[in-house]
């Protein structure tokens, strides 16, 4: 008999990736709030996943993976590095965001939009103006801009949500 | 609003807050973005903020069903107390926007002001119980530090008397806020009022 190794599809990637499972602690009281598990799952797959004209796939994964890599949230670095391995992006690449760093990126815009990605998420404060400017002039227009800012924020969130689900599981699992 | 509360460059008062870049203009706005706006916030066809959003609909669909589930939603966590965390990740943060309306909301639903007052001043010494102690603890933890919040911080609200259904609000809460913020901070800047 063929056993095979990975695990069966789960459309909500949170449960997948805490491995919150029905019946546990974590998993019912998560999904009490259906709306919000619904929402969530939806602006994942709405920012990281559907089309968006002129903001490839591969490129926003890169945005969520720094992201990720600078709050930190090893889970979800290793979630968006396993998808930006099966779109094609090198290793070595992957390998230096995961990091936090990007020195290996050669395109100017996406450079652009991962300096962006560094201050929203290190210092969001620091954000200004000169910032939303530099990002229109690399190229980028007003749409862009509005998905990239949704997708930056979305990532703080989703890490936030794993992390606050991940001690609910730890907390359950010793009761 | 019973007094002006104007502590640390944080407020109650009612700020206006400007988009640096090109909002939808409501006159050429499509069904979709008109639809999806009414359904956001009550005044978001005069937001700056919500036309901004509306350059990607769908996405701030998603959005405004998440933000509106969590921060609305019948049962668990008072509205109060998800108001009070906001108004601490939003003081946290640095959210001067985000912050004033969190603490009109706080002290319309809790009728007082002294816990917002104490966030202003010193957000990691505040709250007026033990149990919002508790809560603001949590929400400067999940903010700042996220991959160090552990089963012994869930335990802390525990002890406080929080069931595992209000502790999920307020981990909801909080990260809501985490979005919230860095749009507000990243995408224009709060008007005072001409004085």
């Amino acid at each position: 008999m063929t056993v095979t190794s990975s695990p069966p599809i789960q459309a909500d990637t949170l449960d997948r990736i805490l491995g919150l499972t029905p019946g546990s602690l974590a998993f019912e009281t998560r999904h009490q709030r259906t709306k919000v598990v619904d929402a969530t799952q939806s602006s994942e797959n709405l920012l990281l996943d559907s089309p968006i004209e002129g903001l490839p796939v591969s490129d926003r994964l890169l945005v969520a993976l720094l992201a990720c890599a600078l709050t930190p949230s090893p889970e979800f670095v290793a979630e968006y590095a396993q998808r930006l391995k099966n779109h094609g992006i090198t290793d070595a690449i992957i390998d230096e965001v995961s990091r936090g760093t990007f020195s290996l990126v050669q395109d100017e815009r996406l450079k652009q939009v991962l300096t962006f990605t560094h201050t929203l998420i290190t210092d969001p404060i620091k954000a200004d103006k000169q910032a939303l400017l530099k990002l229109k002039s690399s190229g980028l227009s007003t749409e862009h801009i509005t998905a990239l800012a949704q997708l930056i924020a979305f990532v703080s969130y989703q890490v936030r949500v794993s992390a606050g689900l991940k001690a609910l599981k730890a907390f359950g699992a010793q009761s | 609003m019973s007094e002006v509360i104007r502590i640390k460059g944080f407020t109650n008062e009612t700020l206006d807050w400007k988009a640096w870049l090109d909002v939808v203009d409501i006159e050429q706005a499509t069904p979709e973005q008109i639809a999806i706006l009414e359904e956001s916030h009550p005044k978001a066809k005069v937001s700056d903020y919500y036309l901004f959003l509306a350059h990607q609909p769908e996405i701030l669909r998603q959005r405004s069903a998440a933000f509106n589930a969590i921060m609305y939603a019948p049962g668990g966590m008072p509205r109060a107390e998800r108001e009070l965390s906001t108004a601490v990740v939003s003081r946290i943060n640095g959210c001067v926007y985000c912050a004033s309306v969190h603490a009109q909301r706080f002290e319309q639903l809790a009728k007082r002001t002294d816990a917002i007052k104490q966030v202003f001043e010193e957000p990691r010494t505040a709250g007026t119980t033990e149990r919002e102690k508790a809560i603001v603890q949590f929400s400067i933890a999940l903010t700042e530090q996220p991959d160090q919040v552990s089963k012994q911080n869930i335990q802390l609200l525990k002890d406080v008397g929080l069931t595992e259904a209000e502790i999920l609000d307020l981990i909801h809460s909080v990260a809501i806020f985490a979005w919230a913020n860095r749009l507000m901070l990243n995408l224009g800047e709060p008007v005072f009022p001409s004085a």
